[in-house]
């Protein structure tokens, strides 16, 4: 294949620098989610990198300007997209790195390199775009289905409030529970909360930005600032560790300013409320309780020490820990939307998570993200081993 | 022979330059697209400490391996002593300090071999990560077997140290002279002949990648929380 656009044009100075900083020394492959389940070496980061800079060597480096682009073998573009997209983007490869390469920002562009290229996205990814355009969030749902499935009707929200809720789609759709849990432990704190209409809260991007199909990026990030502004409000709360991370990490460089409101997890908000009192929990849980961090909460936002303080704060309970916790925690397979694509994949690591939560005598596993709430849940079905699991705010609100 | 190998040097510090000016003209290129960053904070002394002792002690790398680590830093180390040692060819007069460290040097060459034949060890017995690139092998292998010559001309192929620096001065001063009578000399040379343009970048790239990982580190507190 002849290609003519140069490849390495999405990347900032960093990430390119960063490509030439891989050692290749493959200490990675062993914090690998992908790796532990496939055991593949061929879709491994430092393989990764290794193919992509051979492909920017072809496109872009001193022989095709003197010469002209090479030749590019079709091989070399399968692996790499196959390599590129079968990788959750949870960032683990990164934190082990003896380096310190930024992967869990590397990959995303990486991927928006392949969309560049016609390379990308695959399978049901490829629709995403044109279903959020249609629906305004990537599960082709309609939009008067995002909040009545689960909210609580006896739960007032405000027309305009300095604390805003953003449920985002995942927990819409597919983690009622979740959701649920946290407009009744936002109600039961005694703050007033707006939300948007279910029409105008869209998808938050990350679903496209981590497929690397960034057109629409700065369309919804505008929309969405920009309703919330018009409804005063100061702080923003949301409980998706991905809605999360692309608040804080990319809507203002998509706003191309400083949010007029700051970004909070909701597990920040109830273990401040906790702590000066607004909440309480008035029941006690005589049960021991793991609690696994998620990639884009953890790594992503650096959000570690507020959910064991609220889950450490329930009388009576044990709160246990994963082998690998916080900023090394292990994904649970749900990430990158590769889950999409590699429903098998995805489904073995999260049985990775329920077994060591069994083996570690859990009575309960704690979820905070919905896309994990999601895809454990399905890795239980027909699995030999089983956990009741539950996420952080639907827990706190059974004992508040 | 001699003529021919003064070519090669010269040959081999081309390429090394123009991939490296082509490298680094791609990160300046790539300047100007904004960098991702939610957070941009200064970088106070404790944190230039910091950033210098990972990169010095490899710290990174004792976080996820420490056998590797003990390896590698010993690589790294016996590597700038050797490379040190080497000046003496260089220079004329010799330093004080290059003089002091010549039995170092000794013990560093052979402390050199032995760190890659670790690090080789462990990257492909290691059962979950037998990871090792065709490039890194080929840099591993040419270390090794620079070493070995390096070793066997000290003990059993003494040459000339007259004759070697003549020669080698006469490369960097562009005043080629003749090449020493030495069959294992002129294998050492020929193998770093050919480590010069295969030198990888991350010897550059990585202690930047590095300085950037403690900013990052430094920072993740700050993404969600007030300072």
């Amino acid at each position: 294949m002849k290609n003519k656009k140069p490849f390495g044009r999405e990347l900032t100075r960093t990430q390119l620098v960063e490509l030439d900083a891989c050692t290749q020394c493959g200490e990675c492959l062993k914090y690998c989610p992908v790796q532990e389940v496939t055991g593949n070496p061929d879709i491994s980061p430092p393989e990764k990198i290794r193919m992509f800079r051979e492909l920017i060597k072809q496109t872009n480096g001193i022989k095709p300007k003197l010469f002209g682009p090479g030749k590019i073998s079709q091989k070399l573009l399968e692996d790499l997209t196959k390599a590129a997209y079968e990788c959750t983007v949870c960032g683990a490869c990164g934190q082990s790195c003896p380096v310190g390469l930024f992967n869990q920002r590397l990959w995303p562009m990486l991927r928006k390199e392949m969309v560049k290229h016609g390379l990308g996205p695959i399978g049901p990814q490829a629709d995403m775009q044109k279903i959020i355009k249609e629906t305004g969030g990537p599960y082709n749902k309609p939009a008067e289905e995002r909040y009545s499935p689960w909210f609580p009707e006896e739960i007032k929200v405000m027309e305009s409030a300095e604390t805003a809720y953003y449920a985002g789609c995942t927990g819409a759709y597919c983690a009622m529970p979740m959701v649920k849990g946290d407009v009744l432990v936002l109600a039961a704190s005694g703050e007033p909360f707006t939300m948007l209409p279910p029409e105008e809260e869209v998808c938050c991007g990350f679903p496209l930005f981590i497929t690397g199909q960034h057109d629409m990026l700065e369309d919804l990030t505008v929309r969405l600032v920009n309703a919330y502004e018009e409804r005063g409000v100061k702080q923003l709360i949301c409980s998706c560790p991905c809605c999360v991370n692309i608040m804080a990490r990319d809507w203002p460089l998509f706003y191309g300013k400083e949010l007029p409101f700051k970004i909070r997890h909701i597990t920040q908000f109830v273990d401040n409320a906790l702590k000066n009192g607004k909440l309480k929990f008035k029941k006690s849980l005589k049960e021991k309780i793991i609690y696994h961090d998620p990639c884009y909460l953890s790594r992503g936002v650096g959000v570690i020490k507020e959910p064991r303080s609220i889950l450490g704060s329930i009388p009576d309970v044990e709160l246990l820990e994963f082998d690998r916790h916080g900023v090394d925690t292990r994904c649970c397979g749900a990430g990158g939307a590769a889950r999409k694509v590699f429903h098998e994949n995805a489904i073995a690591m999260g049985r990775l998570t329920v077994d060591e939560a069994v083996e570690k005598n859990a009575d309960k596993l704690v979820l905070s993200c919905p896309a994990c709430y999601e895809k454990v849940n399905e890795a239980m079905v027909g699995h030999d081993r089983q956990i009741k699991i539950v996420d952080i705010m639907e827990l706190v609100a059974e004992l508040i | 022979m001699g003529a021919f190998l003064t070519f090669l040097t010269y040959f081999a510090c081309v390429v090394f330059l123009t991939r490296f000016l082509s490298h680094v003209q791609s990160w300046i290129k790539a300047a100007k697209q904004p960098a991702v960053r939610a957070i941009s904070q200064r970088v106070s002394p404790g944190m230039a400490a910091e950033m210098l002792l990972d990169i010095v002690l490899l710290r990174r790398l004792f976080r996820t391996n420490k056998l590797l680590w003990i390896a590698s830093l010993t690589f790294h180390l016996s590597l700038l002593i050797v490379v040190l040692r080497h000046l003496r060819y260089f220079l004329y007069p010799v330093p004080d300090f290059v003089l002091s460290i010549q039995n170092a040097g000794v013990a560093a060459g052979y402390a050199l071999p032995l760190s890659l034949l670790v690090i080789l060890i462990i990257r492909s017995k290691s059962s979950r990560d037998r990871y090792l690139s065709v490039y890194n092998f080929f840099l591993l292998a040419i270390l090794l077997l620079t070493c070995m010559t390096g070793i066997l001309l000290n003990l059993f192929y003494r040459t000339s140290l007259v004759d070697i620096k003549a020669f080698i001065i006469g490369i960097v001063t562009f005043h080629p002279d003749t090449l020493p009578d030495s069959i294992m000399f002129v294998m050492h040379f020929i193998l770093i002949i050919m480590l010069i343009p295969s030198l990888p970048f991350h010897l550059i790239a990585a202690p930047l990648i590095t300085v950037e990982a403690r900013k990052r580190e430094e920072e993740l507190g700050l993404v969600l929380h007030e300072k």
